[in-house]
């Protein structure tokens, strides 16, 4: 027998569906755990599939959760690490259970680095030592043909180098997180006696400090002014905007000149230029642009159109998603998944034009994925109804699969140079004169034309007005998901499959906050301990660094051993010394900590009765939030109003435009956030109930 | 502070020598662009140490 693993449920059934020969896939189940049985030249072959990640690094020895610096460290099931895997249990010992009966193992998990380290941990541990005598199968969409293709050339063996990187890059991280994680949390409880998740990582730490400096950036910008010159010209009647040759005037007086100079004078069209450019196709997309993309046009935060696309692999409609490649290999069968794709109404004009092309040759980027191509269509139409997110992201894919085979765009620029009391006045215009690809690319490539009047050379133009406008030099912008996902990949730390996890953790930390991410003061301190006491962490040089080490062991010139051993001697000794500074970390910790803590819970609006302040509390005895006064002790003041119970409350900075009082914020899961003012919600309610006590009393 | 300091001259530079100090801490305190944190130096020089201004 033989028994493949495979990463998700998902991708089993479709292994299975794609081995078996006549019949479809029999179901087993094993102690509450799915298998696929199916045929294939007379041997039997089992389908199971792991839960994602079935084993984690660990502390070799179960010390308190407290404690800190831990360097020995083992593979150990999931189950027995962290809470709430009682799933993944069930899961080890189904494997095991039926590993027994099979003379042959392959591992079909995804072939990249976390793929490699799932099926690896899967065969070595639930198959005992199953890992040594494995197959490997290599893919990149789960369509039938190139699933029976992986089995029939499945590898001989696993891709080590590619296992032990993935083992590397988790035991890597796990000592910088656990040991800096635990630091900074200790240090803060020690102080504080309250309890707050405090992490940091070798990729989270950098990560956190790009989006500090940008938030001090803005904090100390101070603006600059400057001029702009905008000038409206009469040409045979008709009036033009134009451009002064400086786009910014640094000084007032100049612009003032430039003013008093060209005011009510006429003068002559010098020069008409015009200049034509290609635009090529658009390359395929690898993770981070289609992620850069789905934010800028659908606002999905990384982590969910990654969600979206894996859903989207697993239904066999696109490739694997967690490439890093732009190159489109001409063996996916390029005219096949157009034909296929042009049975969909929305694509079949577009396919129909690019079949018509004659060859079909994308244009790729430069980055490379060894394991897989870019991000495209499989041709596979969807078998079952998309939610919206699911139709937008493909939608994206399909269209920019397509463009990239289109035809060049070419775009014409007009100048026109106009002299004017020997002041030099521009007006520019651009159009595409060959729409090319952009056609398929549509709703996602926008493209204003702005036309120019048909003009002559040495035409006179009057200067019909010319005002000088004053502005000011505008601070950076802040990041956004997508920004920042660019900006952690020029820098080259992270991943790109735990680059948006990364991004999510800083929100749930609460070190950020906002689409247009500022970072939190708790941010600010954590970024200003870790600089003060151990400035690689936070340098991305060091993890860059580390990044590189961790490629040489995927192309097999680096031992993960010695990774390992070096990572422990450079974090011994700066978690030996934040151990000593201890308290005073904790003191500055536990400062901001606190003031956190009440700006979520204090109200600026104060107690109508007794002008003390306002503050969000819980009943001990039923545990029901409500807004109290603090000067129920001192003033014996009873003041309260009722809060919503379900969802996460958050109090704004704005307030009611009825009754002034500070408003909030509710929060919960698949609905709309709830703005509500609690004073006018209970005057409602005290209206509404007296009313009814009035109605009920009222004799009949 | 250095900051505020040195625009100071570029802002001389550009309205004209006749911007007095007083003046480019009120326009700076009105921008929307300036930070947060320029603002609350000006506030606490203008309370604290207003002969500094």
């Amino acid at each position: 027998m033989t028994l493949i693993v495979t990463e998700k449920p998902d991708a089993a059934l479709h292994v299975a569906e794609a081995l078996s020969e006549n019949e479809s896939p029999k179901r087993i189940i094993v102690d509450g755990v799915p298998f696929f049985e199916v045929h294939t030249n007379g041997r039997r072959i089992l389908v199971c599939s792991a839960l994602g990640h079935l084993y984690a690094v660990a502390a070799k020895e179960t010390h308190g959760q407290s404690e800190y610096p831990v360097w020995d460290f083992m593979w150990k099931p999931k189950h027995l690490v962290q809470r709430g895997q009682e799933r993944q249990k069930k899961w080890i010992q189904a494997i095991a259970k039926v590993s027994g009966q099979a003379d042959q193992f392959i591992d079909a998990c995804d072939f990249d680095l976390e793929g490699s380290l799932i099926g690896y941990m899967v065969l070595k541990y639930a198959c005992q030592g199953a890992d040594k005598k494995a197959q490997r199968m290599k893919f990149s969409t789960l369509t039938e043909t190139e699933l029976r293709d992986a089995y029939a050339n499945a590898l001989p063996t696993l891709n080590f180098p590619l296992v032990f990187a993935g083992m590397c890059r988790h035991e890597v991280d796990w000592l910088f997180g656990v040991n800096l994680s635990r630091a900074l949390t200790q240090s803060a409880l020690k102080v504080s006696g309250r309890y707050t998740t405090l992490s940091t990582g070798r990729v989270q730490g950098p990560t956190l400090r790009f989006l500090v400096e940008r938030q001090r950036e803005i904090e100390t910008f101070v603006p600059t002014p400057y001029w702009v010159l905008r000038v409206k010209l009469e040409v045979d009647g008709r009036i033009f905007a134009a451009d002064y040759e400086y786009e910014k005037l640094q000084t007032k007086v100049d612009a003032q000149e430039v003013v008093q100079a060209c005011a009510g004078k006429s003068g002559l069209i010098e020069r008409l230029d015009s200049t034509t450019h290609n635009l090529a196709p658009p390359i395929p997309f690898d993770l981070s642009s289609l992620q850069s993309e789905a934010f800028r046009h659908f606002g999905l935060s990384p982590r969910i159109s990654l969600g979206i696309a894996e859903q989207l692999y697993l239904d066999q409609l696109i490739s694997y998603p967690r490439t890093s490649s732009q190159k489109l290999p001409l063996s996916i069968g390029y005219e096949r998944i157009v034909r296929s794709l042009g049975k969909l109404d929305d694509y079949k004009a577009v396919t129909v034009d690019l079949l018509g092309l004659g060859r079909l040759v994308p244009n790729e980027g430069k980055k490379d994925d060894p394991a897989h191509p870019a991000i495209y269509p499989t041709g596979t139409l969807p078998r079952r109804q998309l939610n919206k997110r699911e139709q937008k992201l493909f939608d994206l894919v399909v269209r920019r699969f397509l463009s990239s085979f289109g035809r060049t765009a070419v775009k014409r620029n007009d100048k026109v140079t106009i002299y004017v009391a020997n002041h030099c006045f521009l007006m520019r215009g651009s159009r595409l004169v060959e729409k090319g690809w952009t056609t398929t690319y549509k709703p996602y490539a926008k493209f204003e034309d702005t036309v120019l009047p048909r003009l002559k050379v040495k035409q006179p133009v009057l200067v019909h007005e010319i005002i000088s406008e004053q502005k000011f030099t505008q601070p950076p912008p802040h990041y956004n998901s997508s920004s920042l996902l660019r900006k952690m990949e020029d820098s080259a730390i992270g991943t790109k499959a735990t680059r948006s996890e990364i991004i999510d953790t800083l929100y749930k930390r609460r070190y950020v906050t906002g689409q247009q991410i500022s970072s939190t003061p708790l941010a600010s301190r954590i970024i200003e301990i870790l600089t003060k006491h151990c400035p690689k962490v936070v340098d991305i040089r060091f993890t860059r660094e580390l990044e590189a080490k961790i490629e040489e062991i995927e192309r097999g010139c680096e031992t993960r051993e010695h990774v390992v051993l070096q990572t422990v001697d450079y974090l011994k000794p700066v978690i030996e010394a934040l151990k000593v500074q201890e308290r005073e970390i904790g003191q500055e910790l536990a400062e901001i900590l606190s003031e956190m803590r009440e700006e979520s819970t204090n109200l600026t609006t104060t107690c109508p009765q007794c002008g003390s302040t306002l503050k969000i509390a819980k009943n001990p005895r039923t545990r029901k939030r409500f807004i109290g006064c603090s000067g129920r002790w001192r003033n014996n003041c009873n003041y309260s109003l009722p809060l919503p119970q379900l969802g996460a409350l958050r109090l704004l900075k704005k307030f009611c435009p009825d009754c002034g009082f500070q408003l909030i914020q509710v929060k919960s899961r698949g609905r709309r956030p709830l703005i509500s003012c609690c004073r006018c919600y209970a005057q409602k309610v005290i209206a509404q109930s007296s009313s009814a006590r009035v109605t009920a009393t009222k004799p009949k | 502070m250095k900051n505020i300091e040195d625009q100071y001259q570029r802002w001389r530079t550009a309205f004209g020598e006749e911007m007095g100090r007083l003046e480019y801490f009120d326009q700076l305190l009105c921008l929307e662009e300036t930070g947060v944190a320029v603002k609350k130096v000006i506030e606490y020089l203008r309370r604290k140490q207003p002969e500094a201004i």
